[in-house]
């Protein structure tokens, strides 16, 4: 037995050949997987070798069919030997497959689709956003957890915000609670301080918008004005200072609002695990070891695989959105802040990804892990660096407003 | 039942080899909780035994069993409030004596009589009985030595002699860990058997989640002498081998943020 592939065009094929037994299909499934996981979503199986196919086989070969179907990709079985063929027409599986099954070579010269995730854009290039910015970031520099205050925010579908709240309405019950959140296109999710494990999250349905009380945010509301797309090449990984950069560039802005949905190469960043109003007066956080307490970080880049939703604000100039800005690398010029929820892996659809649904889909059918905010470790030789990704697809505008409240 | 109250153990107190193996440590157990304690390597897990045990004493803090405090007690005068077992299976059984004569001594302690006289035939059937119930065929070996035994079958003798007189407090550490699988699977089974059909109050240090996670009503997690999780009841009872995992990684996670991660967090945490 024998397995082995190689990009063709802009399909990707895996050939196979000798006998494939529950033991060869085994290993034949973990190839698919990493390909379907490494963006290949057009794949054909050359079976010209292959003397037998075995119900384990056969299980592999539908599962892989549904699965790049469900993705709006294409599942080929090329080259069948006369056993293949007879062991799917005995099995009652011909007819699943006639649409697939290919024996000529020219399957790749179809360059229509490049099989790169792209977006729709419903909206013009002259959107912007207006941002809000809410309480201080700084909540350690407060005089006393009671002088700390709070304020509603509503996670409507044309609100993308960050910052540190809980789901409740009022502050007396969020008080316990209060974690890194962030807020997109009618969905929230946050990081409770209360010891609860898991981040909690709500989405809009019908007449139900989720609300937030927040003693720190950034609130940016409108629409994006550009989408791009990114793709990591071989193996170079996307830097999330890039992005920053690409997302002002694109958005010839000072200032940008930023959202986005990639998969994670390596997330650097840091969550609170005390809730604010638990400060003691001339408590200092950052004191070791008090600071273990009051936050956590990844020593290492964390959540490799898995898919993030990114959102904050990107600009030049560190003192805009309440001075909650740091810069994204060594370079200083770029400064950011913002949070990402990790969700469970899915390969992203190929094709036009429409922003609210797949905000909402990611939301309500993959586990979310965490909520945290990005960080870049920039300590030279144990430090973690920038978060970076694989690919991914980013909305960007100009914040054209910024409203100050609650100062 | 058994309550440590602010205890401290610092060995080689003020050298290069200083370690503070137990820092303030409380611990209230009641009567019979069946506790499972983990922790990583050197986080005080044997030390605590020993200090329950009383073959070390604390630097401070008192030790209260059945609420009298015991921690001026020497180990001998708490010996007959204790069963323990530990990892090796040789050390808690005298090779070059039978299995009658070691399960007499067990069953005999502190009354110190001729051995001779004590294996009269009431305590023979009661030790028939016992050893049937392991269902390793050595009930009627009663005559042979205890060093012609595999390991298994010594540790299942330490379990029985450890808990025949019903100890007050039962003590054992990584019992299982120096076993082949399939024996270490027969003592744990034997382990519960025994704990829970005498509802005896125990402490089991182990370093296999699953039995951690399968076994007792209440789990602790010491780290660096300290207790750092301490789950029971409802908590306890939806614990799964994964959770465990995860609060390995956590306190991981927690010693990577030193003071250079700290100052780093001041510098760039919003
Ligand atoms: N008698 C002793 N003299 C000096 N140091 C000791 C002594 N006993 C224990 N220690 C030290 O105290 C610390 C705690 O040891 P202890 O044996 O209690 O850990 P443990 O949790 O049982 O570890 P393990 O999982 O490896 O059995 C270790 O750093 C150990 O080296
Ligand atoms: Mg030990």
């Amino acid at each position: 037995m024998k397995i082995s592939s190689s990009q063709k065009g802009n399909i990707f094929e895996i050939q196979v050949s000798g006998r494939l037994d529950a033991y060869w299909s085994g290993l034949l499934d973990t190839e698919i997987e990493k390909a379907v996981h490494g963006g290949k979503h057009k794949i054909a199986l050359d079976t010209s070798g292959v003397e037998y196919i075995s119900s384990a086989g056969l299980r592999i070969l539908l599962k892989t069919n549904n699965r790049l179907k469900s993705l709006g990709g294409k599942f080929i079985i090329k080259n069948p030997s006369a056993n293949v063929i007879e062991i799917l027409n005995l099995t009652g599986f011909g007819d699943l497959f006639r649409e697939s099954i290919s024996s000529s070579e020219d399957d790749n010269n179809n360059n229509a689709d490049d099989g790169k995730i792209s977006a729709t854009l419903e909206a013009s290039p002259d959107n912007y956003m207006k941002c809000t910015i809410s309480g201080r970031a700084d909540f350690w520099n407060a005089k006393d957890a009671g002088s700390i205050s709070s304020d509603a925010l509503e996670a409507s579908e044309n609100v993308f915000a960050i910052g540190t709240a809980a789901f409740g309405d009022r502050h007396e019950s969020c008080k316990s609670r209060y974690g890194e959140f962030i807020a997109a296109a009618g969905a929230a999710a946050y990081l409770p301080t209360d010891n609860a494990k898991e981040a909690d999250y709500m989405i809009s349905t019908g007449d139900f918008i989720p609300k937030l009380h927040s003693i720190f945010s950034i609130k940016c509301e409108g629409k994006f004005s550009r989408v791009f797309n990114f793709e990591q090449e071989k193996t170079e990984t996307t830097a999330m200072s890039e992005i920053c950069r690409r997302a002002l560039e694109l958005t010839s802005s000072p200032r940008a609002s930023l959202m986005m949905i990639a998969e994670i190469d390596g997330l650097s960043g840091a969550f609170l695990r005390k809730s604010p109003c638990e400060i003691k007066p001339a408590e200092n956080i950052f004191a070791f070891p008090n600071i273990r307490e009051w936050l956590s970080f990844t020593p290492e880049k964390a959540h490799q695989g898995r898919l993030a939703i990114v959102c904050g604000v990107v600009g030049s100039e560190r003192e805009d959105f309440g001075g909650s800005m740091k810069p994204v690398d060594m370079k200083n010029d770029i400064s950011a802040h913002l949070h990402a929820a990790v969700f469970n892996y899915i390969p992203l659809r190929q094709g036009k990804l429409e922003l609210s649904a797949a905000v909402k889909g990611l939301f309500s059918e993959e586990k979310i892990h965490t909520v945290m905010h990005l960080i870049n470790d920039n300590r030279i030789y144990s430090g973690a660096g920038e978060s970076v990704f694989s690919r991914g697809i980013c909305w960007v505008s100009p914040v054209k407003e910024i409203i100050r409240k609650g100062l | 039942m058994l309550e440590l109250i602010n205890i401290y153990k610092t060995f080689n107190a003020c050298s290069l080899s200083e370690v503070k193996s137990l820092v303030n440590f409380s611990l209230k157990i009641n009567k019979g909780d069946f506790v499972t304690v983990i922790g990583t390597n050197g986080s005080g897990k044997s030390t605590l035994q020993n200090i329950i045990s009383g073959t070390i004493s604390p630097d401070s803090g008192s030790i209260l069993i059945d609420n009298a405090n015991v921690t001026n007690w020497r180990e001998d005068k708490r010996a007959s409030l204790i069963g323990r077992v530990f990892q090796n299976p040789f050390t808690g059984t005298a090779p070059g004596m039978t299995i009658a004569e070691n399960l007499a001594l067990a069953a005999l302690r502190g009354k110190i009589r001729g051995l001779r006289w004590a294996l009269r035939k009431k305590l023979v059937a009661q030790m028939k009985e016992k050893l049937s119930t392991l269902k390793m065929g050595i009930e009627d070996r009663l005559d042979a030595p205890v060093g012609t035994l595999s390991g298994g079958q010594r540790q299942a003798i330490t379990l029985l002699m450890a808990s025949w007189l019903e100890p007050k407090i039962f003590l054992l550490d990584e019992h299982t860990a120096a076993l082949d699988p399939k024996s270490a699977e027969k003592i744990i089974n034997l382990t519960k058997e025994i704990v829970e059909s005498r509802k005896l109050t125990t402490l089991m240090v182990t370093h296999s989640m699953q039995q951690a996670a399968n076994l007792g009503n209440r789990l602790i997690m010491m780290h660096r002498g300290r207790l750092v999780r301490d789950i029971q009841g409802e908590e306890r009872n939806r614990l799964k081998t994964d959770d465990l995992l995860n609060m390995f990684e956590e306190l991981r996670l927690l010693e990577q943020l030193d003071e250079s991660a700290a100052e780093m967090l001041q510098e760039n945490y919003i």
